[in-house]
């Protein structure tokens, strides 16, 4: 689904992501971890499309296209999807009128109807539902005044309503309290199936107890410098990065 | 008028305008009289060219009266020049004096003591005649006496090119809540406006004012929180584009304890356009427990676009509340990026995050119906 080949991009002239290598086949869940500063979000980033970041060099394929010149628009409807991990708030722009927003452009990139709103409200309340969010949150404007728990919980929601293939999950389990990492486990979870791969960037394991991932990489000064199993995050929990430098 | 400056006594509210900007303005405008048949709907009260031409059924049953505004002074109904003269000042400028002076057009509107309106008041002033050279001087009268509660919203249309000087003074008497709601379409006008309010013993004025698409726009607001208890809610939106000149003065008054004023105020600036906030606030000696709020956020679209944001508080009383701030920026990247990567296109995105910004404005007015009507105006205005 995914091949990030020999990857060169940072912030105008400056690298942060050095010779990134990765492939990610459909159906697969992927883990990086590393230190802080080490370019994790920014690789979230690149792969999301976001303005600010260049590419100097090497290519993103994705479902066998070069995506490297699609706005990120364009990216969401080819079906990729980044959970935030500290989702800006938008005072004034409503929760339900933003994702029925979100839902009816995907649903225009592959020209199919608009959802009926009265349809449209019926399943956002069954995500919140299944997330733990009350249904007064439909009211709410878009992260704001929420607090951590909450956006992250409303970034599932939006996983679970736009339907992606490839989800890229930036720090899904910081801020999260340990039932709430079970319960937004259980919606990742629900929502795996074989035509989607997921990439979860953490800094914990705690969270791969739930999620049992396929592959963990460890990523160092940009570039992934150790891939293995599950098992690499027990490991790195135990004995931290020292041992991989 | 020869000479058209504002005197220097009063020329901080005339900051950000030069005011040689008004010097096409020579003469007072004849109006030619036309017969003009409108019906008005039954909420309705019609002014076609400065003239009354007539009222709903609704206006009538209510005993709401309208009166020309000559007819008003010369004939002292309801002792109008005693309410008139309560005005401290009527801040030394030579375009007010020249409307006291020589207003050629304009009505007095009163609402009756008790008189608690379910429904909105329309009022649709039509203005066809006029020119760039010549004045039009419109003054208002609107009279809201004790015990009652109304809603007017306000139409101004105002067809052609045209120069125009408008001075409305307005009374919120005891125990009563007027809401005045603004709407104008002025393409083209060079326009003064100066409001003067004077609100009274458990009063309470609101004011909406969404001012778009002119030429050369100066309005001043005047608002006296005299007694006990007088509140005043202060919400406006000003959108400018192309090359138009915006400048908003409001000066809020606390001349009684327990006075309330709040007041929010967005700009919204694009092309080459320029448009200037400046709030006072003066909290007086005399006005302890009282309050006094000040918002200001603005967005510029452009970067040849200007704004000047000035909200000032004046206090001379420690035991008081208040606030004041102001931001101006740019669409926040973050969130027009959080938006796209959800699948929203960048035009659209934009267009959520400008709504979100006039919503709040909007919001504060309570009729959903006169919300949704200004909603739509904007959306268009904001898709040219």
């Amino acid at each position: 689904m995914l091949k990030i080949k020999n990857l060169n991009a940072g912030v105008d002239d400056k690298n942060i992501l050095n010779n990134i290598n990765l492939n990610i086949n459909s159906g697969e869940f992927h883990v990086i971890m590393g230190t802080n500063g080490t370019g994790k979000s920014t690789l979230g980033n690149v792969l999301a499309g976001k303005d600010n970041y260049n590419i100097h060099s090497g290519d993103i394929i994705y479902k066998n296209k070069s995506i490297i010149d699609l706005s990120p628009d364009e990216r969401a409807h080819e079906g990729i999807f980044m959970s935030f991990q500290y989702p800006v708030s938008i005072p004034g722009v409503n929760t339900m009128h933003f994702l029925r927003t979100a839902v009816n452009s995907i649903r225009k990139s592959k020209n199919q109807d608009e959802i009926e709103p009265g349809d449209f409200i019926k399943l956002f309340k069954e995500k919140l539902e299944l997330i733990g969010l009350k249904s007064e949150f439909s009211k709410r404007s878009v992260n704001d005044g929420f607090s951590g728990g909450e956006k992250k919980r409303f970034e599932i929601i939006q996983m679970l309503l736009l339907n992606p293939d490839l989800i890229i999950l930036d720090e899904t389990d910081s801020g999260l309290d340990i039932d709430a990492i079970r319960i937004v486990s259980n919606g990742i979870n629900a929502f795996r199936d074989k035509n989607k791969s997921f990439i979860l960037i953490t800094h914990y394991n705690r969270i791969l107890n739930y999620l049992k991932p396929d592959f963990v990489h460890v990523m160092l000064n940009g570039t992934i410098v150790k891939s293995g199993g599950r098992e690499l995050a027990v490991e790195l929990e135990e004995k931290g990065y020292e041992w991989i430098k | 008028m020869d000479k058209i400056i504002a005197k220097d006594s009063n020329i901080e509210n005339w900051k950000y305008t030069n005011s040689s900007q008004f010097k096409t303005f020579k003469n007072i405008f004849s109006f030619n009289t036309v017969e003009k048949q409108i019906i008005p709907k039954n909420n309705e009260i019609i002014i076609y060219n400065g003239q009354i031409i007539n009222s709903g059924a609704y206006i009538v049953k209510n005993n709401i009266k309208i009166y020309n505004i000559n007819e008003a002074i010369s004939q002292k109904i309801n002792q109008i020049q005693d309410k008139i003269n309560q005005f401290s000042s009527f801040k030394n400028d030579q375009y007010i004096e020249e409307n006291l002076k020589n207003y050629n057009i304009g009505y007095y509107l009163y609402f009756p003591k008790n008189l608690i309106l379910k429904d909105k008041i329309v009022i649709k002033n039509i203005i066809e005649q006029g020119n760039e050279t010549e004045y039009i001087n419109l003054r208002i009268l609107i009279d809201c006496d004790e015990n009652s509660k109304v809603t007017i919203l306000n139409e101004e249309e105002f067809l052609n090119k045209k120069c125009i000087n408008i001075v409305n003074q307005c009374f919120v008497n005891n125990n009563s809540s007027l809401e005045i709601i603004n709407k104008s379409n002025k393409t083209d006008t060079k326009q003064i406006y100066n409001f003067f309010s004077l609100v009274n013993y458990n009063s309470t004025l609101k004011y909406h004012t969404i001012d778009i698409n002119s030429n050369l726009v100066k309005n001043n607001y005047f608002i006296d929180l005299n007694s006990l208890g007088s509140t005043c809610l202060f919400n406006g939106l000003n959108i400018s584009k192309y090359k138009e000149h915006f400048d908003n003065y409001i000066e809020i008054n606390h001349k009684h304890s327990k006075t309330i004023s709040n007041l929010n105020y967005k700009i919204i600036a694009d092309h080459k356009s320029k448009s200037n906030f400046f709030a006072k606030s003066i909290i007086n000696e005399k006005c302890s427990e009282s309050q006094a709020y000040q918002k200001n956020n603005n967005l510029i679209l452009s970067d040849k676009a200007k704004i000047n944001a000035n909200p000032q508080l004046e206090i001379y009383n420690d035991d008081v509340q208040c606030s004041h701030g102001s931001a101006t920026g740019q669409i926040d990247e973050e969130a027009i990026f959080y938006l796209r990567s959800r699948g929203i296109k960048l035009d659209l995105a934009k267009q959520l995050i400008l709504n979100s910004f006039i919503n709040e404005i909007l919001e504060e007015i309570q009729n959903i119906e006169i919300q949704k009507d200004l909603k739509e105006t904007l959306d268009n205005y904001m898709a040219l």
